[in-house]
Order: structure tokens, then C-alpha cells, then sequence
């Protein structure tokens, strides 16, 4: 049978057997609709990537086995005691049982207990030999010599540089401690001072630190919330981020401080709440515009709705389908729905184009049905195939979601297709019979509803085809040049919803903390592993801060270094003896040490600012201030640091908490009763400090805290995580590409969202382009099959080819770059913008040379009112606030109008010379 | 007999262009350090966040590069501190003006990143040891930014303490002036490159008046340009010293 009598045929079931075809696919619907039903969806983006991939499998592993790989983070800011009450409250309200279902623990502090029972075993050996002394006595001129020692050990002895991220926050911590220990000496030396409590806390300044995850300015918190579930359980991401959202506000509203959650959670939730609001919006915007569209077009107000129907039903259809092909769509798959909508909406578009061409020359109901299927339908199958194969390469694509989204979308088109030559026939023919019974019989004058002046405009350019085609040439060659220059836009967050608080934190915290959530995760099989894994990450350029078990647990020899180091502190610890009394030597030495440690700092901040490590030139500013210089004299980035440091110490920047201890001491009549008081309830929490920090006791795994062991130990207890917290925000790809460039120098075995989130944006930049060219080839093959004739192919496919140059050409002068979400609109473009050059040639092909008046009127009216209809639904996509979705569909407008403008003028030409040739 | 001419001038000329890595490398190390120099000098760092900070600081060489002082004079806040470099870096003080203390560095300093620019203190003031410490080889020749070049490998001796596994110099063959070195740490990574750029004739000496250093792992650069020099210079006895690093 063939295209042509299979046509005819089904004009005739559609006008003679209408209510057994209609009773046949409204069961056929109801069956996809069940199929359609049981399609699941899941967000996982690990899922688009082979399943075999090595760096997949870890990811998957960890997640499976490791609490610590998926995290909500509560981010507060405000001022220190505030945000401290703030954790305080909230932290026991998310760990309560009625959270249990989403919440595995909550971490708000560093475990203080365990620092303070085994803090010289957590310190590398290599510090404890420059650091050790500092424990060795308690007495406070000895104690303040020891760390002035410490001090200058770093420029005489020290092997080690401040220049990773890692030991640059490690000296800003350092900075931090002395910083508080001064600030409690001082407030112990103010008449009628709590001298013990202020001696022990200045005594945990020093050991411990602050248990609290603070910023170096002390201006935001960070409250770790550790889910029962993976960030790729969206429904769970979106209850667990409302729910502890709206108490995070509560509370934060409660202390005075400003609060709100980040963490690929949180991101997940605001993504997917932005894409929800979106399609609402979209699909209204698109759908209103299709309406206004056909009523101009049509006149007629039943058309849209029809359309409209049958492609529901062709929706259904591909979605009852796909659940056989797939099972459950992915997150490529789950946009097949949307793209279906904006190109079944056009096999409607011709045949109501044709239908209503003649019912407006008063044709009877089956000679329209007749007319519209056989000039129609076979342009609509060659098209309709041709854009079904261009998907259906994708097929041959490494990653297994584009091979899902090339088969799902493929096979969709094929159905929506099915659907507009079974069901709308069927369905104009009701609607007219309908028509006429409610008494419009009668005859109305014959109307031309043809576009004359399309057709004329096509004819005009076919007689002057040669002036045509040189003035296309030079067109395409300069759009083709521009769009050869059109640039990249790597950044991913340019992609998101413009004002997300949770996009806002995340970068508000990389600033602070150094440090972005989205880790690079390493296992390794034993602590011997990790701790060599551990190392090397430490050296990555990329990093801000590498966690890992080691941290907690050295290995063997690492423990027995550190034992013999400690032992010998402990030793000399228990011979020291604490004096009662300060003499006056004692006083004026510990004056002359205190300034002794605000000219290194004053060194050390003089050094970082020349070396550009802002956070300890500011930390360093708390305790020794800046050099007071005119701010005439400064450069812009010390003009930047200065402002910083004003916003959190206040106008007098020239001065910190160790020149105000100091001017205590210089001032005529100092007290020095206090003094001796803070220096023997000092020396003793010290002393007592030192002997639990000193303690040489071999560490094992039984010995860690749960909250650490949950998150750097496996489940089964055998592999042992590090994770490594990228310095800068990973969605810039450039980079993306240096961290996961240094993270596979690390090991192979290396993963986390960045690694994999790069290795999906290769696959699909290299499956792109091998499905774009395959795409072409198959279907110019497809074109060879359809015309059996060489130039008929070549032309069909001309408006394509120009098209795609055109539209990146217009892109580039329009200034838009090449985002990761638009990139994928060359493919589509490919199996869209096919079709309007096969319906001019079919339509060719049935009239004859001669005829462009004809063709481009009545063809180029359905090619531009289904153009006009892809690019309004594809357009719609301009209002989303998801910014990738709209550079996607900004993209797809000026595609699909290049290609539409291309098929005018090049068929135009080429059929006018084609023509000219056969007189 | 027009043959024969021929193939002598091609033998001479091979002979004159055959040189091997030490030869080659003294030759280059006469333009690239001289006895003595003094200028200033101007340091861009252009940081992997992109942001950039600017140093102006005055440049003394004695002994072809075995003892440098640097003193900053902008920005404010780095106004007046000041470096020494003794014994080709392997020696390295550090005066602070607000402190009026001076500060001897570790050893291990002269591997470690000079004032946090993509400059080792080893790339600063250590030049002059290649001579000892390196082994110098002739590799096939290059043309780098359009002009031939000789390339020469340097490879630390055992005992030698340096960042390097290797150095590949190109050598400009017109002048021995050096195009670019290449920087490859102990895996063999091509880690950076310091290119030298604006080269004028300075009383003789064809100098660089523009060195950029690319770190290929950071993703940053740092920019070192001369606003003037002379190699005319004689430094009065203790001129390179402690006490004068105070001044």
C-alpha cells in the first residue's frame, strides 16, 4: 500500500466509520493513559551517565554507605552571641524525634569532649615538635615565651608554607584562639571580674578553640544537618528543606539574626520548586499565545481547541509508550513532554491549514478530509519520520540519557504524529457535522484564506532567483562567520533563577568560610590510604578544605611519632610547678612577651597582606589593628580590606584587643593583684588543660566520636572517606576543569557532584556533536529514500543547514553565548527545522514547476503558522525563571524562525532556477 | 671549487653554531645576570580569582645575582619592607618597618612563593648557581615567538636543593638572550613559564623589560616590568647587609 492510497483510505474510515475509528482510539488512549500512569520519575543526574561508569559507581557507593556525601547546611548571620543562642535553640528542635524520618544528626560544634581528651594526638607531629613547648608549662611568662617561640619557629625552622587554603584557615583559627585568650585576660584585669571563669574560657581559647563553625569574622554560623536521605530523593529534599526552613526562621526571627538554608538540598528544592512554577507559567503564556494565534490565523475558535486535544492524546500516547521503552524518566526525558507539545502542535497545524482551505472554498466535509490528508499527510510523514530519526540517532549516544532522551522523544514524535493523522481528521469531522446540523448549511461565499502575499513574496524571489541566491549566500556566509565566533558561557549559576537564597548563601559562605559545599569525594580502604590521600588533596591548588578520617584517626606510625613527642611534653608538664606569685620580674616579663607576640603578629599580618592572604591579615587585625595610613594613600585592594575590617571591628581600626591588654599594663597605676590572680586560676585550668590535651593514649575507631565516625567511616566499617571542600564555587567550569583535573591527580577513584557534573557535560558535549552529525546524514539519506532524487534532498535539507548558521550567527550579533542548557537546541534544531523544506517539496512535487504562488500561499502558510507556533511555545520559555530553560528557548525562537526564513528565501531561489531550467 | 667552498662554509658554520649546554648556558647567563644592576621595578599578581594586587619596589644585583635587596615602596602598607638574598637565596632576611625588626627565613624559604606571586625566592635570586648545581643540555633547537632559538635543559645535580625536576630554556640565537623558561616539578608537570618579553639594549645588555611567569596549575600570573635600569652601578662595601636592610 502506499503513502498516497493508505491516505485516501484512512479519509475514508475517518468520514464513513467514524464512530467505530472513534470507539477504537478512545480504547487505544485510555490503555496509554494507564501506561502512561505508572512512569516514574527520578532527579538523579548520576543516572544520565553510563552505569558503568567508574566514577558513577563511587559516587552511588558513597552515597549508599556514607551519611556525611549528602548535606543541608543552616547558614545564620548576625552577631557572635546571637548566633550562638540561635544554634543553641534550633540544633536540639532538628534533632528532635519527630524529624527522625529525615534527619540522621545534627552538628553545630567541632566534639569539644573528644578535642579535649585527645587534642595533641589530632596535631600533625610535625607541629607538635614547633608547638609542643606551649604545653610544657602553664606559668604565664613561660607559657606567652613558649609562643612567641612558637611564633619565630615559623620563620627560622618551618618546612611548611602558608600558602594552601588549608593552613592559612589553620593559622586564622590559631589567630583566633590567641585573639579570645587576650580578650578574656582583659576582661579579667576589670575591677570586680569573675577572674576564674574568665582564666578558664581564656585556658579553652587556647586548647580547644571555639567549638562553633564561625567565620574569621565571627558574622556567620554554620549548623551541619545530616539527612536520612540522598539529595537525588527530591520529594524528601523539598519536605526536609521546608520543614527545617520555616523553624530556621522561626528561631533566627526569635535571636535577631538572619538565617536560611544552602547544601545541594536545598539547591535541589529551590530548582525544583523554580521548574514547577516555571511550567505553570510557560505552558499558560504558551498556550494563550497558541489560541491568539489560530483565532488570527483560523478565524475559527474549535481549531485550537482540537489541536489542542489531539495533542494530548498524542502525549498520552508517547507517554504510554515510553513507559514500555524506559520504565521511568529521567531528568533529560522528563522535558519530552514540553518539547512534544511545541512540535505535535504543527502535524495539527497542516492538516486544519489544509481542512479549512477548502471548507472555506464551500468543499463538502469529505473532500476536505480527503484533500487535507493526501496534500497534507504525506509532507507530515516525511516530516514527521525524518524528525522522529533525527532523535532516534541519539540513540548511538554514550551517556544512557540521551540515548533515553533520543529514544523517548523519537518515538514520542512518531506518535504525536499517529495521533494528528487518526485523531483529528476524526475529530474535524464531528465538529463539522456538528456545525452544520446547528444550522450553518448554508452556503457561504467562497473565501481564499491562503497567505497571497507569502506566495507572491516566494514568487517574486523565484523569478530573480540568481540576485536571490547571491544575496543568500553572502547572508548565510556572514551569519555563518559571526556564529563561528559566538562564545561560551561556563558558568553554571548564570543557568539558575536569578534572588535564590539558597544560591545567595552558598556563595555568601564560600566568601566567608573559603569553601564551597559541593565536596570531591576520595575512600580509601585503610587509614594508611587515607592518610596519603589526605596529604596529596591537602596540595590541590582548588582546595579550601580537605576533612578526612586521618584527621581523627593517624595511622600507626603517624600515632607512635606523636606519642613519643607527647610523652615527653607530658614529662616535662609534670615537672613544671605552678608559682603562687608573680614578682615583679615576672610582671614586667610578662608585659615584654606580650608585646613581644603583637610585633609577630604585627609581622605576620604584615606578611599576608604582601602575600595576599586576606583572612589572616584581617584576623590579625583583631589583635594588633592595621598601620594607620591616610586612606587618600591607599591602593584600591587596601582600600577593599580597610572597609572590610571597618564593617566588622568598627571606625577605630588601628588598634586590636593585645594593644588595649598592653596599654592595661602601661597604664600609671596598673593593679597587678589581678594580674597575679588571672595568672595562678590561668595556669591552673591551663595545667589541667595540657594533661587532658596531652594525653598519649593510642587512638582507635572505637575511640571517635559517632558524629565523626558517621561521616567519615563506611556503614560496614571498612572504607574511610575524605572529602574535599572546593576554595571557589565550582559551577564556573573553568574552574571545574582545574579541580577535577587535580582531584584525578589525586586518584582515579576520585567523585562527588563536581567530578561527575563534568564528566556528564563531556559526554554530552561529545554525544552532541556525534548525534548532530549523525542526525544529518540520516536524514539526508532519509530525503535521498523519500524524493529518490539527489537535488530534491539537497534542497530539502538547504533550509536546514542555512538555518542552523543563521541562527547561531544572529545569536552571536544578539550577543547570547553558548549556555549548557542551549547547546542542546542544535540538536533539536536539526530534527525541527527539517521539517519545513519537506512540506515546500512535497507540496512541489504535487503542483509542479511554475507553481511557488501556489505552493508558498498555501504550504508556506501551514510551514508559517506551525513555525510561529514552535516559536511561541518554545519562546514562553524567555519567562522562565529558570535562566538556563529560557536560554534554551530563546535560542529554539531564533532557530526555528532562521529556519522558516531560510525556507522561504532559499527554496524560493532554488525552485524558481530548478523551474526556469525545465522550460 | 664552488663545492668545496660550500661545504667549508657549512662545516665552519656548524662549528660555530655547534655549542653544548654548559657553553651555551654561560653564554645566556651573561645577559641574564650581570655583575651589578639597580632598578624599579613593578610587580602585577594576577590572582586565580581574578583579582589583581600591584607592588613597586627598587632592585639591587650584586655578584651576577648572588645577593639581591628588594625594598618596597608601594603599596602603603608594604612601603619599606625590604628582602635580602644572600648566597643565591639560599640565605633570605626580611625587614619590618612597622616592627623595625629584621627576620631570618628558613632555608626552605628560597622554594616557597616570593611576597604570594607565581616567583619562587629561587626564581628571584638563584640563577647563578645553574652553573654549579645543574646539569646543562643542548636539545633540539625551537623557534619560539617567531625567532630561533637554542633550547638548553637544565637538570638539578643529586644534592641540589631546589622546586625543579628540570628547566627548558629557549635561548634566543641572535643575542643568547632566553624567550622562556619552562618549569616542571618533581612528577614532570610542566608547571609554568616565565616568558620575557620587551627586550631592549641597556648599556649593552639586552634586558627584558616585561616577565610574565603563567602558572599552569593556579591558573594565575604574575607580570615583573622595569620602569628603569642601569647596569652601571658599584655598591659601597656592607651595602648588602643586615644593617642596611634597615635603612
Amino acid at each position: 500500500m502506499t503513502r498516497e492510497s493508505f491516505l485516501n483510505k484512512l479519509a475514508h474510515w475517518t468520514v464513513n466509520r467514524t464512530g467505530r475509528l472513534g470507539l477504537i482510539l478512545v480504547l487505544i488512549t485510555l490503555l496509554f493513559a494507564w501506561m502512561a500512569g505508572q512512569l516514574k520519575l527520578t532527579t538523579s543526574f548520576t543516572n544520565l551517565m553510563p552505569a558503568e561508569d567508574p566514577r558513577v559507581k563511587e559516587y552511588d557507593r558513597i552515597i549508599e554507605n556514607f551519611q556525611g556525601a549528602s548535606q543541608l547546611l543552616v547558614v545564620a548571620e548576625g552577631d557572635e552571641a546571637q548566633l550562638k543562642a540561635f544554634a543553641n535553640d534550633l540544633t536540639p528542635m532538628i534533632a528532635a524525634d519527630s524529624l527522625g524520618h529525615l534527619v540522621r544528626n545534627v552538628t553545630d560544634k567541632a566534639p569539644l569532649d573528644f578535642l579535649a581528651n585527645h587534642g595533641l594526638m589530632l596535631t600533625k607531629s610535625s607541629e607538635l615538635e614547633n608547638l609542643g613547648d606551649l604545653f610544657t608549662d602553664p606559668n604565664l611568662p613561660a607559657m606567652l615565651s613558649h609562643l612567641n617561640d612558637s611564633f619565630e619557629k615559623e620563620y627560622t625552622r618551618s618546612e611548611e608554607k602558608i600558602s594552601t587554603r588549608e593552613k592559612e584557615n589553620s593559622a586564622a583559627r590559631m589567630l583566633d584562639g590567641i585573639d579570645r585568650w587576650v580578650q578574656h585576660f582583659t576582661l579579667a584585669l576589670e575591677p570586680g571580674a569573675d577572674v576564674t571563669r574568665e582564666a578558664h574560657a581564656a585556658s579553652d581559647a587556647l586548647t580547644v578553640g571555639d567549638p562553633y563553625y564561625l567565620s574569621w569574622d565571627r558574622r556567620m554560623l554554620i549548623i551541619q544537618v545530616m539527612p536520612t536521605f540522598t539529595m537525588f530523593d527530591v520529594e524528601k529534599c523539598v519536605e526536609a528543606t521546608n520543614t527545617i526552613e520555616r523553624m530556621t526562621h522561626r528561631v533566627a526571627e526569635k535571636h535577631g539574626v538572619t538565617a536560611g538554608l544552602t547544601g545541594s538540598i536545598a539547591l535541589a528544592r529551590d530548582e525544583m520548586v523554580a521548574m514547577s512554577n516555571d511550567s505553570m507559567v510557560v505552558t499558560m503564556i504558551a498556550l494563550v499565545g497558541i489560541l491568539i494565534l489560530f483565532v488570527l490565523t483560523f478565524r475559527m475558535l474549535t481549531s485550537p481547541v482540537l489541536a489542542i486535544l489531539t495533542l494530548l492524546v498524542g502525549i498520552i500516547w508517547a507517554m504510554g509508550i515510553s513507559w514500555i521503552l524506559v520504565g521511568e524518566l529521567n531528568l533529560m526525558t522528563s522535558m519530552t513532554a514540553v518539547i512534544l507539545a511545541g512540535l505535535g502542535i504543527d502535524f495539527s497545524i497542516h492538516i486544519i491549514a489544509t481542512f479549512s482551505e477548502k471548507r472555506a472554498e464551500n468543499i463538502g466535509i469529505t473532500d476536505a478530509i480527503r484533500f487535507a490528508l493526501t496534500r497534507s499527510g504525506t509532507g507530515i510523514i516525511t516530516g514527521g519520520v525524518t524528525t522522529a530519526v533525527a532523535f532516534l540517532t541519539m540513540t548511538i549516544s554514550e551517556l544512557d540519557g540521551m540515548r533515553e532522551f533520543g529514544l523517548v522523544l523519537g518515538v514520542g514524535i512518531l506518535m504525536t504524529m499517529a495521533a494528528a493523522l487518526l485523531v483529528l481528521p476524526l475529530l474535524l469531522v464531528v465538529a463539522a457535522r456538528t456545525y452544520d446540523r446547528l444550522g450553518r448549511k448554508s452556503t457561504r461565499p467562497p473565501r481564499d484564506v491562503r497567505y497571497q502575499f507569502l506566495g507572491g513574496l516566494a514568487s517574486g524571489m523565484g523569478m530573480r532567483y540568481g540576485f536571490t541566491l547571491a544575496a543568500l549566500v553572502i547572508v548565510v556566509l556572514f551569519l555563518g562567520y559571526r556564529g563561528a565566533q559566538i562564545t561560551w558561557d561556563y558558568n553554571y549559576l548564570n543557568m539558575e533563577p536569578k534572588g535564590l537564597e539558597s544560591v545567595r548563601l552558598q556563595d555568601e559562605m564560600i566568601d566567608a568560610f573559603d569553601m564551597s559545599p559541593d565536596v570531591v569525594l576520595f575512600t580509601a580502604s585503610s587509614l594508611t590510604e587515607a592518610d596519603s590521600l589526605t596529604r596529596i588533596a591537602r596540595e590541590m591548588k582548588t582546595a579550601g578544605m580537605v576533612q578526612s578520617i586521618s584527621d581523627y584517626l593517624p595511622h600507626d606510625t603517624e600515632q607512635y611519632k606523636r606519642r613519643q613527642l607527647i610523652e615527653k611534653i607530658q614529662s616535662r608538664l609534670n615537672q613544671t610547678q605552678l608559682t603562687a606569685r608573680l614578682t615583679l620580674s615576672d610582671q614586667q616579663r610578662v608585659r615584654d612577651e606580650l608585646e613581644r607576640l603583637m610585633y609577630n603578629i604585627m609581622e605576620l599580618q604584615d606578611l599576608a597582606f604582601s602575600g595576599g592572604q586576606d583572612k589572616i591579615f584581617l584576623k590579625s587585625a583583631f589583635l594588633v589593628g592595621v598601620a594607620e595610613i591616610p586612606d587618600s594613600l591607599l591602593t584600591p585592594e587596601e582600600k577593599r580590606l580597610t572597609d572590610q575590617l571597618r564593617r566588622t571591628m568598627g571606625p577605630d581600626i588601628y588598634a586590636g584587643s593585645l594593644n588595649q591588654l598592653l596599654d592595661n599594663f602601661d597604664r600609671p597605676g596598673f593593679d597587678t593583684r589581678p594580674l597575679e590572680s588571672f595568672h595562678n586560676a590561668f595556669g591552673r585550668a591551663f595545667a589541667q588543660a595540657a594533661q587532658r590535651l596531652a594525653n598519649p593514649e593510642p587512638l582507635a575507631l572505637a575511640d571517635l566520636p559517632p558524629e565523626i565516625r558517621s561521616q567519615f567511616v563506611s556503614d560496614s566499617g571498612e572504607h574511610f572517606l575524605v572529602t574535599v571542600f572546593p576554595r571557589s564555587n565550582v559551577w564556573n567550569f573553568e574552574y571545574l576543569d582545574r579541580l577535577n583535573a587535580e582531584a584525578a591527580g589525586v586518584s582515579s577513584r576520585a567523585t562527588g557532584l563536581p567530578i561527575v557534573f563534568n564528566a556528564l557535560m563531556d559526554l554530552i558535549g561529545q554525544d552532541g556533536r556525534r548525534a548532530t552529525g549523525a542526525a544529518l546524514v540520516v536524514i539526508f539519506l532519509l530525503l535521498l529514500f523519500d524524493f529518490r532524487n539527489l537535488r530534491l534532498a539537497l534542497m530539502a535539507i538547504t533550509p536546514l543547514v542555512t538555518g542552523v548558521a543563521a541562527m547561531l550567527g544572529i545569536m552571536e550579533l544578539s550577543g547570547l553565548q553558548i549556555t549548557l542548557l542551549n547547546v542542546m537546541a542544535i540538536p533539536l534544531i536539526i530534527g525541527i527545522g527539517i521539517d519545513d523544506g519537506v512540506h515546500v517539496i512535497h507540496r512541489y512535487l504535487i503542483e509542479g514547476p511554475g507553481k511557488l504562488k501556489v505552493i508558498f500561499a498555501s504550504t508556506g502558510r501551514a510551514v508559517f503558522v506551525t513555525s510561529l507556533t514552535t516559536m511561541l511555545g518554545f519562546g514562553s520559555l524567555w519567562f522562565a525563571t529558570y535562566r538556563g530553560l529560557g536560554s534554551m528557548g530563546i535560542a529554539l525562537f531564533i532557530g526555528v524562525g532562521a529556519c522558516f526564513l531560510m525556507t522561504v528565501v532559499s527554496l524560493s531561489a532554488l525552485l524558481g532556477w530548478s523551474g526556469s531550467k525545465k522550460k | 671549487m664552488t663545492l668545496r667552498v660550500a661545504i667549508l662554509l657549512f662545516i665552519i658554520t656548524t662549528l660555530l653554531n655547534a655549542q653544548d649546554g654548559p657553553a651555551l648556558l654561560e653564554r645566556m647567563m651573561t645577559v641574564l645576570e650581570p655583575e651589578n644592576s639597580q632598578a624599579q621595578m613593578t610587580q602585577i599578581i594576577n590572582t586565580t580569582s581574578g583579582a589583581k594586587r600591584e607592588f613597586h619596589y627598587e632592585y639591587y644585583t650584586a655578584g651576577k645575582g648572588e645577593k639581591v635587596l628588594i625594598r618596597y615602596t608601594s603599596p602603603a602598607r608594604s612601603r619599606g619592607m625590604a628582602t635580602l638574598m644572600l648566597n643565591n637565596a639560599r640565605d633570605i632576611w626580611t625587614y619590618f618597618p612597622r616592627t623595625k625588626r629584621v627576620r631570618k627565613l628558613a632555608s626552605s624559604a628560597k622554594r616557597q612563593n616570593f611576597e604570594g606571586s607565581d616567583f619562587t625566592y629561587e626564581d628571584m635570586g638563584s640563577g647563578n648557581t645553574w652553573r654549579e648545581d645543574f646539569f646543562a643540555t643542548r636539545l633540539d633547537d625551537k623557534t619560539i615567538q617567531d625567532e630561533p632559538c637554542y633550547t638548553l635543559q637544565l637538570t638539578p645535580k643529586p644534592e641540589t636543593d631546589t622546586n625543579y625536576s628540570k628547566l627548558v630554556i629557549f635561548v634566543r640565537k641572535t643575542d643568547y638572550s632566553p624567550l622562556e623558561i619552562h618549569y616542571y616539578d618533581s612528577d614532570d608537570r610542566h608547571i609554568k613559564t616565565l616568558f620575557f618579553q620587551d627586550i631592549r639594549n641597556v648599556e649593552g645588555i639586552p634586558t627584558a623589560f616585561k616577565m610574565v611567569m603563567k602558572n599552569r596549575l593556579e591558573n594565575s600570573s604574575t607580570v615583573m616590568g622595569i620602569e628603569s635600569i642601569t647596569y652601571d652601578v658599584t655598591y659601597p662595601a656592607g651595602f648588602f647587609t643586615e644593617r642596611e636592610l634597615r635603612k
